[in-house]
């Protein structure tokens, strides 16, 4: 046999040993070792059995993916996804947005996609969505009388969602797979994800004018003495901070301020903050209870308190400042002349935060600031104990420091260049200490441990799933596997749309047994190299196969959506009436398809305004 | 026999979960360059060697962790409709004929591999801070010294499974959204059959 014909049969005996049900990095990995064996067999140059370049080329392939700076964002994202969906932020979005679209026909229906639309795109997780909505807003559209087909096929399609609209790990997998830049990805499809989201929308608006009798009308009553107020009010609280967390990892991204990396921390570092704010709003509203909000407080507030609370309104001020001079200079330019440094010298900071807190002793809490900056409950009047102690805490840390540093210059086993950092020791120390107590304190420790785990554990699937892809097409493309495929669909003579057809269809093959992560990691590197002598970009092939992805969770025999779904409904639910109730968003997936081929603007624009060609 | 799986399952996740926390370096060390070089114009060089560390780290570590609770991706079309002594007989006879030679292929590559580096005191040419990686490299031989180990539990798993038709039970464990949901409703349902 040639090398090539080697290379068929290597794939042909891993997609028979994907069948087998083996993790399918470790099949990939040993296929990898195996055949590659083979194929840098050199008997001349051999000493021992282990002098083969597979080995160098398998412990090659595993550092490129742990040194690769596009799957960093990887974890990052996942972080961001968890931490969001611990915090149980899903089931007071759905009804905040059931009772803002409740003139909608279908309103429910509408509110539950958007819902699923929202919280999948921040969160990720697909099946963590549409088994939360099943239980929650399912039974809900049930007793409002909606058809059941109708409901499932709501929220197994929203459900999906998330691995379209940007942030999405599907796309960074893609990018990591295909060295498209990720940014411009995220880019392409931010509009198809939207135009995807809106037919969806459109569909069961229309088919809810069409036959009301599957999505009934809310009845009047119950929502009409809700004001305007009072839903504004809701969606602060529930739909903005989500939409907001979105919204600025993605302007993140688009305006060029962070790569994906950057963006994807400060989605987590977001998500954090957005969970332990909420934590924070459910321990005054009494929610949940804690050791510290159910405490004893005294009249006046403690001294520890008044130092926490000092501290804690000069981080603030000093955020609104430099944050505010940050955007100031993004907008009007010439920023990079700007001496970086706080406005004042060192330690001044510090005397602000000591006078502000004497002031808060002295008057008892009558200072002339708004009254919700001062804490009366309980909760509050902890927490601002506890940035007091972190920053009593932090200063005798920089303090220690400073002295260090002073005698090290003296003695000299310290350089002199620590000199600037020793000015700022006790500042750091105080302002640092404050923050990082008061948030090691009101963390919700068992859930970010929760999410800490299983982020981890997705990140090892996803990434190992590269190291034993990697090696595998390596062996793959040495033996010449590739240019083998590559020949014959050259030969095939195909014009450009009878290829786009056929590899969007084998994709969407693929989907029905695999998951995303496979197809993409796998699959599409073999398609990859043929792209460009069809004139296909591939940015917009991966936009095209992201939109294809979609059905990889609807279709059977492996629809994971539809699968949850029935997992967690009513037992009546039949997984027939499910799939019945899919299949018009499979068709609209297609239209999406159709649409995007036709235009291909929808995906390219915006990649193309941003970062040009 | 199950001494010995609970043993290794602690063991694995024990490290797992360790370098999990690494994920908090991450986005806390990024989250700081963002804020120094967009806020204070004063970017760190130090950052980006330390944000693929930390990646790398925690995934390669996690790699056996993720094995014992069943967290990698397998192509269950058919697999998942089988017996399990059907199930166990197939992962036994993978586990010793693509899993054990791959892993210690990674081992052995990864020592010689992380020793080279380990001569010179290699430092990352990413940045000019010097950051040494040596030690980053030797992850490589560890994780995969840490599959074998967990592979050893897995081939346990199996022989069990073989000899008493049941898969024996995981470690209590934070379990995905969707299987804890899952597992909830199947519960109350069962309790609602039985009223």
């Amino acid at each position: 046999m040639t090398n090539p014909e080697i290379a068929v049969l290597m794939l042909a005996i891993f997609v028979l040993s994907i069948l087998l049900g083996f993790p399918i990095w470790i099949t990939l990995m040993a296929m990898g070792v195996f055949f590659g064996y083979y194929a840098y067999y050199d008997a001349e140059r051999m000493q021992t059995v282990f002098d083969n370049q597979i080995f160098d080329l398998l412990v090659n392939q595993t550092y490129s993916v742990m040194a690769n700076d596009v799957l960093v964002a990887v974890p990052l994202f996942l972080f961001m996804g968890y931490v969001v969906e611990r915090a149980n932020l899903v089931d007071r979005l759905f009804v905040t947005l059931q009772i803002a679209a409740r003139r909608i026909p279908g309103s429910m229906a509408v509110a539950a996609l958007a819902t699923c639309a929202l919280f999948a795109t921040a969160t990720g997780i697909i099946g963590a969505v549409v088994t939360l909505m099943g239980m929650m807003a399912f039974p809900a559209m049930l007793k409002a009388k909606y058809d059941t087909s109708f409901s499932a096929g709501v929220i197994c399609a929203g459900g999906c969602l998330g691995i379209l609209i940007p942030p999405s790990i599907m796309l960074i997998v893609y990018a990591a797979a295909s060295n498209v830049s990720v940014v411009r990805l995220y880019a392409g499809a931010i509009l198809p994800g939207f135009m995807l989201a809106g037919l969806y929308m459109v569909y069961v608006i229309i088919r809810a004018m069409i036959n009301p009798k599957i999505a009934p009308k809310v009845n009047e009553e119950e929502v009409a003495h809700i004001t305007t107020w009072e839903i504004t009010k809701m969606m602060i609280t529930s739909f903005f901070p989500l939409a907001f967390l979105i919204l600025s990892v993605l302007g993140a991204i688009l305006f060029g301020l962070a790569t994906p990396s950057e963006a994807a921390s400060m989605g987590a570092i977001g998500g954090l903050v957005l969970a332990t704010v909420y934590r924070i709003g459910n321990v005054f509203a009494g929610r949940t209870v804690v050791d510290w909000s159910t405490r004893q407080i005294g009249d006046r507030m403690s001294l520890i308190g008044c130092l926490g609370w000092g501290a804690l309104m000069t981080i603030l001020g000093y955020f609104i400042f430099l944050v505010g001079r940050a955007i100031l200079f993004g907008i009007i330019g010439g920023g990079e002349s700007v001496d970086p440094n706080l406005p004042v010298g060192p330690g001044l900071s510090i005397v602000i935060a000591l006078v502000l807190a004497a002031a808060y002793h002295v008057t008892g809490g009558n200072l002339p600031l708004p009254k919700q900056l001062m804490p009366t409950r309980a909760a509050g009047v902890s927490m601002v104990e506890f940035a007091g102690a972190g920053a009593i805490g932090g200063i005798i840390i920089g303090t220690v420091m400073q002295i260090y540093i002073y005698i090290g210059l003296q003695v000299g086993f310290v350089d002199s260049y620590l000199t600037e950092s020793n000015l700022w020791a006790m500042e750091i120390g105080y302002f640092v200490g404050a923050g990082a107590w008061l948030g090691f304190k009101v963390t919700d420790w068992d859930r970010l441990k929760e999410s800490v785990y299983l982020s981890v554990r997705t990140s090892a699937m996803v990434c190992w799933l590269f190291v034993g892809s990697w090696t595998f097409s390596s062996v793959f493309s040495y033996l010449g596997g590739h240019d083998l495929i590559q020949e014959w669909v050259l030969g095939a003579n195909l014009t450009p749309i009878t290829f786009l057809l056929l590899a969007q269809f084998i994709i969407f093959l693929l989907g029905w047994p695999l998951e995303w992560s496979e197809i993409i990691i796998i699959f599409i590197p073999i398609f990859l190299p043929m792209l460009a002598y069809f004139g296909v970009d591939p940015l917009f092939f991966g936009i095209l196969v992201a939109l294809n992805l979609q059905t990889s969770f609807l279709t059977p025999p492996m629809a994971m959506a539809a699968y949850y779904l029935k997992g967690v409904a009513p037992p009546h639910v039949q997984l027939i009436e499910i799939f019945k109730g899919v299949m018009p968003f499979l068709m609209i997936v297609f239209l999406a398809m159709f649409i995007l081929y036709q235009f291909p603007g929808i995906a390219m624009w915006l990649p193309d305004k941003v970062y040009g060609n | 026999m199950e001494k010995l799986i609970f043993t290794i399952d602690n063991l694995t996740a024990w490290v797992g979960k360790a370098f999990a926390w690494c994920i908090m370096i991450l986005t806390l060390g990024v989250g700081y360059e963002v804020f120094v070089r967009y806020v204070m114009r004063d970017p760190t060089s130090w950052a980006f060697d330390i944000s693929y560390m930390m990646y790398g780290a925690l995934f390669m570590m996690a790699g056996a962790y993720a094995l014992a609770r069943e967290s990698h991706v397998r192509g269950d079309v058919f697999y998942r409709l089988w017996k399990p002594k059907t199930q166990a007989k197939v992962e036994l006879t993978l586990y010793i004929t693509f899993f054990f030679p791959g892993v210690i292929a990674m081992i052995l590559a990864g020592a010689s591999y992380a020793m080279k580096s380990w001569r010179y005191m290699e430092v990352s040419v990413m940045s000019p801070a010097n950051i040494p990686i040596f030690q980053f490299k030797t992850i490589i031989p560890l994780a995969g010294a840490l599959l074998l180990v967990q592979g050893i539990a897995q081939v346990c798993r199996c022989i069990i499974c073989l000899r008493s038709g049941k898969w024996p039970a995981h470690l209590e464990d934070v379990e995905e959204m969707e299987k804890v949901l899952l597992h909830q409703h199947e519960e109350a349902t069962k309790a609602g059959e039985a009223r």
